[in-house]
């Protein structure tokens, strides 16, 4: 049956359609759990709020369980999801650079976004250097060096799956224990790190 | 830690754990039901025997002939240039090589073609392109090209043309005679006339003298 827009039971239009409610209830849900509020995303990094950690490793791993199991009952084709397509340079600076945008600036791009909706100075401001480094990176991008740079280990749509050739299931399961172990860990960091009100 | 919190996290392993016991699906590569019985109502999975023929003799380095017959029928009579894989060892694994690739014109061949057709259809339901049939088969092959039928003397010219153009990839393959049709003709016996005989008449030539 699935997934429902590569097999046509959902058109090209309403794709989008329903991809701009998703987004509105995805950004309902981020402003209703807190994470619009920088002090709350950036807790990860101090120790005193693993919210932003559990969530997302969470729905991870919801997602890809949710996915083998109806790959299994036969309801999605497993091998015709797009897979992102990875380019290593790329994908390591660009994790550096959001990572250091993330403690210095409070914001993931997404909570930036929730944060003008509700409003908040700094998530204005983050929102303008957001394009404002868009804009250089386009500019740069003429720079062969960087182009290169940037198109530079290209691996093809692979995931972790295939390029270590190991068993999803078995990987999933590990994944599973030690996203709660680190879950269990957080929890106890957070005892032992002195309160923060936000 | 709220016990809410615990519970999750069991559940979240439990799933997880569960994921072990579900067998990796056999992926099956055949094609979609629909998109095969399209295909097989497909006029164009026929190639005819004078296109065939054109191919051989010019040599077409993208025509592979596959003969499905049992292999002394094969012997008795065959495509110069045809594999004979027989219908039953089609799918083993060091024979789908001939037909799993993107590079060749696949053509079946059988004796009429109904195994020809039956071939075809394993190939096409595994999804192997292109893939042809013989139309007619062999006894079409004979017909036409080993020995084809003059047409009547009111066919149209194209006829005749084709007729020649067969008569030519026949001898192509070997036919040494066409069997043509009797042509009767109408034996016109003239009435000689009696040879003369000439006797010529032996004159005495007298000897001359002479001195």
């Amino acid at each position: 049956m699935g997934p429902l827009t590569p097999n046509g039971i959902i058109s090209t239009e309403w794709n989008y359609v329903i991809a701009v409610l998703i987004g509105m209830a995805f950004g309902f849900i981020l402003e209703a759990s807190g994470f619009s509020s920088s002090r709350k995303l950036v807790g990860v990094f101090y120790g005193y709020d693993f919210a932003v950690l559990r969530v997302f490793f969470t729905a991870g791993l919801v997602a890809i369980i949710g996915l083998l199991y109806l790959n299994y009952f036969g309801y999605i084709d497993y091998s015709v999801l797009y897979v992102y397509p990875t380019y290593l340079n790329s994908a390591i600076l660009g994790s550096v650079i959001m990572g250091l945008g993330f403690i210095i600036g409070g914001f993931c791009p997404g909570t930036s976004l929730t944060a003008v909706a509700i409003g908040k100075l700094d998530g204005w401001v983050f929102t303008g250097g957001l394009f404002i480094g868009i804009f250089i990176f386009s500019e740069l991008f003429n720079m062969e060096a960087v182009e290169n740079f940037y198109n530079g280990n290209y691996l093809g749509h692979i995931t972790i799956m295939d390029y270590f050739d190991i068993n999803p299931y078995g990987f999933v399961l590990i994944f599973t224990l030690l996203a709660v172990a680190a879950f269990t860990i957080a929890s106890i960091v957070r005892r032992r790190v002195k309160q923060v009100f936000y | 830690m709220s016990i809410r919190y615990i519970i999750l996290a069991l559940v979240l392993i439990a799933v997880a754990f569960g994921l072990l016991f579900i067998t990796v699906p056999e992926k099956s590569n055949q094609i979609e039901v629909t998109t095969f019985l399209k295909s097989i109502n497909d006029p164009a999975r026929f190639i005819n025997t004078d296109d065939v023929a054109d191919r051989i003799i010019t040599e077409d380095p993208t025509l592979l002939i596959i003969d499905v017959r049992k292999p002394a029928e094969f012997e008795a009579f065959n495509i110069p240039g045809s594999v004979n894989i027989p219908l039953g060892d089609l799918m083993n694994e060091e024979n789908r090589k001939y037909i799993n690739q993107n590079l060749l014109d696949v053509v079946f061949v059988s004796n009429d073609g109904v195994y020809a057709n039956t071939a075809w259809a394993l190939a096409a339901q595994n999804g192997y392109k292109n893939l042809y049939v013989l139309e007619r088969g062999l006894n079409r092959w004979f017909e036409t090209i080993m020995a084809p039928v003059e047409p009547a003397e009111t066919a149209p010219i194209e006829e005749f043309e084709l007729f020649s153009v067969r008569k030519g990839a026949g001898q192509y393959f070997g036919v040494q005679a066409y069997i043509e049709a009797p042509v009767i003709e109408k034996v016109i016996q003239k009435k000689r006339a009696p040879k003369k005989v000439i006797v010529k008449e032996v004159q005495e030539v007298e000897a001359e003298g002479g001195c």
